[in-house]
Formats: C-alpha cells, sequence, structure tokens
C-alpha cells in the first residue's frame, strides 16, 4: 500500500507544482486576494444593512431616515468595494505579473487599467461608465487585459521597443518615458477591440467576454458534475498531504467569484428572486470545505469524546478549536489522514454527499442558493450558512451535513481507534517487561 | 533579532503554530520575530525574513521558494510535527537553521 501511495506521490507532486506556480495562474491568485479586503467591508456592510429582523429594519430607517438607510450600503459602500471587485483583480494580477517578470510593476498597472477603462461601456445618456463593469461581472475580462497588456508591456521593455532618454537624464524622469510606447501600442489596440465589439452584436466588449468565455466556463465549473469533480479532487490531493483546497481554488475562484456576482447582481434588484447559481465561493468555504477539507469537525469531536486511544484524543484536542474556524491541517496531519489508507473512504465520501445533499436541497429550493454577499471563510458553522443564505435554513443545512458527515467518520475512527490502542497496549507491556 | 517567515495555504493554520513557536522561543530566552502569509503573498514578505518554513501542505512549492529566497534558508516543516503543532519541535529546527546559516 505504501509503495502504491509513494509512486502517486511522485507523479502528484510535481505535477501539482506545474498547476501552483504558473506563472499566469499564481499571479491570478495575488489578484484575487486583493479583491478580499473589499470583499469583506462589503460583506460586514451588507449583513448590517441587510439583517433579516423587522425591528431592526424599522428602528435603523426612524434612526438615520428612509433613504440613507436604503442607500448607505447598497447605493455606495457596496459599489464601491464588491462593486470594484475587478479593478482590484486587474491591479493585483497585473502587478503581481510584472513581478514575476522583472520589469516596473507600477506602470504596466497604470498600461493595463488605461486598457480596462478603454474598453468599459458607458451608461446610454453617455454621461459615465456604467457601475456594473467594475463588479465580478467582468472579472475574466479583467484578467485577460491585465495578462494581454502586461505581456506587451513586459515585451517593448526586454526588446528595449522604448523612448530612450539621453544619459545626463535623471534615472527617475527617463523611467517615466519607458511606458509610453506600450502604452500607446495597447491604447490603440483597445480602441481597436472597443470600436469592433461595438458594431458587433454583443454591443460592448465586457458583453463579448461574458457571452462567450466566463458564463459558460462557469456554468460549466458551478454544475453539479464540475463541483463532485472539484470535491473529490481536493479531497485527493489532500490524502497526500499537499494542500488540495489551494490547488483547486487556483482553477475555481474565478469561476466561483463570476458566480457570486451573478447572483448578487440578482439579489440587489429583488431579494426573493431565485438566483442563478448554487455553487459560488461561498458554498465552496461553507459546504466542500465546512470545517476543512472531509468535513472533519465532528471527526475530531468523536476523536475527544468516544475514542480510547490517547494518540487520537491529544490530536482531536489540537484540532478541535481550528476545525470550529474551517482549519483542519492539525486532524490532517495529525491523526494523520494523510496515506491513511483506513480514513481514504470517509474523508472522500463526507464531502461528496455532503456537497450533492447542499446541492439537492438548493436546486429544488429547501435552502436559498447563495446571496452574492461574501462570507469569510473562518466564519463557524452554523453561522457561515446562514450568512451564505441569508435564511436560518442555510445554517441549518451546515448543521445536519455535520451530523452526516459524523456518521460516515464513525466506523471508521472506531477502527482506527482500536488499531492504535492495540498497538499503545502493546508498547505499555514492553515497557512494562523491560521493568 | 531573528526574523522568520511560515508560509503555508492561507496563512491561517501556520498562524496558529507561530504563536505556539513564539511562545517556545520566550521560554528559552530568544526574541524572534515570525509571522505567517499565505503562498500568494509570500513574494511580499520573503525579503523581509531571514528564515523562512514551509507548511507540509505546500512542500511542493519548495524549490520554487528556494529560488525566490536568494539564499535564505528554506525549510518544510515535516508533517507530523505540523499536525501536532509541536511549537518547541519547530523552534529547535529554527534554531539549527540559523546556526548552520552563519557557518
Amino acid at each position: 500500500m505504501n509503495k502504491f501511495f509513494d509512486k502517486i506521490e511522485n507523479k502528484l507532486l510535481p505535477l501539482v507544482e506545474i498547476v501552483q506556480s504558473n506563472k499566469y495562474l499564481s499571479a491570478i491568485q495575488y489578484g484575487m486576494m486583493c479583491m478580499m479586503p473589499l470583499m469583506m467591508v462589503g460583506a460586514f456592510c451588507c449583513v448590517i444593512s441587510d439583517f433579516p429582523l423587522e425591528a431592526y429594519q424599522t428602528f435603523m430607517a426612524g434612526v438615520f431616515g428612509q433613504e440613507l438607510w436604503a442607500n448607505w450600503n447598497w447605493g455606495y459602500i457596496n459599489v464601491a468595494t464588491m462593486g470594484i471587485s475587478s479593478i482590484a483583480a486587474i491591479i493585483g494580477t497585473t502587478y503581481e505579473l510584472a513581478r514575476k517578470d522583472k520589469v516596473n510593476p507600477i506602470p504596466a498597472v497604470i498600461v493595463a487599467l488605461m486598457s480596462f477603462f478603454l474598453v468599459m461601456a458607458f451608461t446610454s445618456d453617455g454621461s459615465g461608465f456604467l457601475f456594473s463593469e467594475f463588479s465580478a461581472r467582468n472579472l475574466f475580462l479583467a484578467l485577460i487585459i491585465s495578462i494581454g497588456t502586461e505581456a506587451i508591456y513586459n515585451f517593448c521593455i526586454k526588446k528595449n521597443i522604448t523612448i530612450k532618454m539621453p544619459e545626463s537624464v535623471p534615472a527617475f524622469v527617463s523611467q517615466q518615458f519607458t511606458a509610453v510606447i506600450p502604452a500607446a501600442i495597447c491604447c490603440v489596440l483597445f480602441l481597436i477591440i472597443r470600436v469592433v465589439a461595438s458594431n458587433s452584436n454583443f454591443g460592448t466588449v465586457s458583453n463579448i467576454i461574458y457571452t462567450i468565455l466566463q458564463a459558460p466556463l462557469t456554468n460549466l465549473g458551478t454544475s453539479f458534475v464540475g463541483t463532485i469533480v472539484c470535491t473529490i479532487l481536493n479531497s485527493l490531493i489532500w490524502m497526500f498531504g499537499i494542500h488540495g483546497t489551494n490547488v483547486i481554488q487556483t482553477v475555481w475562484t474565478p469561476l466561483w467569484q463570476a458566480a457570486r456576482d451573478a447572483n448578487l447582481q440578482v439579489y440587489i434588484q429583488n431579494a426573493a428572486a431565485i438566483r442563478p447559481y448554487i455553487v459560488t465561493d461561498a458554498f465552496g468555504d461553507m459546504v466542500i470545505f465546512l470545517t476543512g477539507t472531509g468535513l472533519t469537525l465532528p471527526l475530531v469531536i468523536e476523536m475527544i469524546f468516544m475514542c480510547k486511544s490517547a494518540r487520537i484524543k491529544a490530536v482531536g484536542k489540537t484540532a478541535l478549536i481550528p476545525g470550529i474556524f474551517n482549519v483542519n491541517e492539525p486532524v490532517i496531519f495529525g491523526l494523520p489522514i494523510v496515506l491513511n489508507p483506513v480514513m481514504l473512504i470517509p474523508f472522500v465520501l463526507s464531502p461528496v454527499i455532503c456537497v450533492s445533499l447542499a446541492y439537492a436541497a438548493m436546486n429544488f429550493g429547501f435552502v436559498p442558493r447563495p446571496t452574492g454577499t461574501p462570507v469569510p471563510w473562518t466564519l463557524p458553522a452554523p453561522f457561515g450558512g446562514w450568512m451564505m443564505t441569508g435564511s436560518w435554513t442555510g445554517g441549518l443545512l451546515q448543521i445536519v451535513l455535520l451530523l452526516i458527515s459524523g456518521l460516515i467518520y464513525y466506523p471508521f475512527i472506531k477502527a482506527l481507534d482500536k488499531k492504535y490502542k492495540e498497538e499503545e497496549n502493546a508498547k505499555m507491556n514492553e515497557r512494562i517487561d523491560e521493568k | 533579532m531573528l526574523n522568520v517567515l511560515l508560509i503555508c495555504s492561507m496563512g491561517a493554520s501556520t498562524g496558529a503554530l507561530c504563536e505556539k513557536i513564539k511562545k517556545a522561543a520566550d521560554q528559552q530566552n530568544y526574541d524572534i520575530n515570525i509571522w505567517a502569509t499565505s503562498l500568494a503573498t509570500a513574494n511580499d514578505e520573503i525579503e523581509k525574513s531571514d528564515i523562512i518554513l514551509l507548511g507540509p501542505q505546500i512542500r511542493y512549492m519548495l524549490k520554487k521558494i528556494v529560488e525566490a529566497a536568494d539564499g535564505r534558508p528554506v525549510e518544510a516543516i515535516d508533517m507530523a510535527t505540523y499536525g501536532m503543532m509541536d511549537g518547541e519541535a519547530v523552534f529547535n529546527k529554527v534554531k539549527e537553521m540559523a546556526l548552520n546559516n552563519e557557518k
């Protein structure tokens, strides 16, 4: 068995490294991280503004006035936090790409921003940009522009296609001129793209990317099959002690963010309407990775209260508090689940069953689909589920999932406990014999 | 003062370990500066550190981090130590790395 595991691990490690150290994927991941502060502030304000209690709403509207209470979050804060997530993504991604290519990052970021604004749609009266252009609806467009403009910028710098100043000109002055040619190239390029797009059936560049790329990829990645594939991959990679969630998120986060934003746009219009996507980033954190990959919190509780082996009890105690906050490395490495054939079955089975159930519950309307408000991934159950769906049934769903997960783990941890206990007893007897 | 950087995927699980390592260092009367970061933002932090440790769950990035570390000592924490959140064992490792680096 160990030889078999070793063989797979030797194949898996380089494969994971390719995904994780890929220049574009890791830069996109950095860009996604840059969106996080905006998401979290925005989410916090949504909770305050939409707390589902009639008396609270009436009271706050009384204190601040109807209009201000209705607008402070959705009218002002939301459009400046989650509403500009594509801009945050473009800045972060371009910055990290330029840094990886060892060129000056800030001018590259500025060229990318210019190109992005060049293709943004205006309001119908032409008085400004459309708010919705800057949200995650245009996430894919933002990422494509990041990669494209940084490539042009990097190419120009590396090939010395820049305006050269005489040696006597101070460096900080001549540096300002190096970005002029790449900026001009991008300027013309994206102007052409904008004009071509506006003469097509799509009307805007964002519509083209959204319709032919973002929506189909998001639909595929967040479909039931796509989600189960992601769930199984996540558990299997963790089995080898490699951070499966990180690998999965490298690919799935842009899709989940796009889905989240699509839901939010519907939610803003009408909080009661059925939202388009079941699987968003919050579904990932609050269902697939609930209490950590493998939904291990019930396992940890069983380890503390229902097991006899001293080793299992000790690991359980270390793993309890992090587990509540959706971190479970202690149990994965401590029990260990890694390379442990006994734990393989429940560690894959439990998330697959729980994800299927949650998907079904949302699909058939027992639990509302995610509202699209971001949820901090460390938020414990049942609060995470409640915040994700804007309904107490979301919290209940999490509790049901954890109970089911506990049932699935029970026979396996009991078997492991018996084995460990026997080993511990044998060691104890040896020691007594020695004396 | 020794600057120790821990890198894991999100900076969360190593964050918990950080405190335990700090405690172990305090007990042995060493003053160290230790903090955790995520893999995605590692490039921002490496320059500020003297010694770098990786969580075992991202050990496959060891080669890349060694490249980025520019001569700083880098090692992955072993799984059992990590699982038990054994701050003392990790701190002893840090001391060993620091000593080897001086030679």
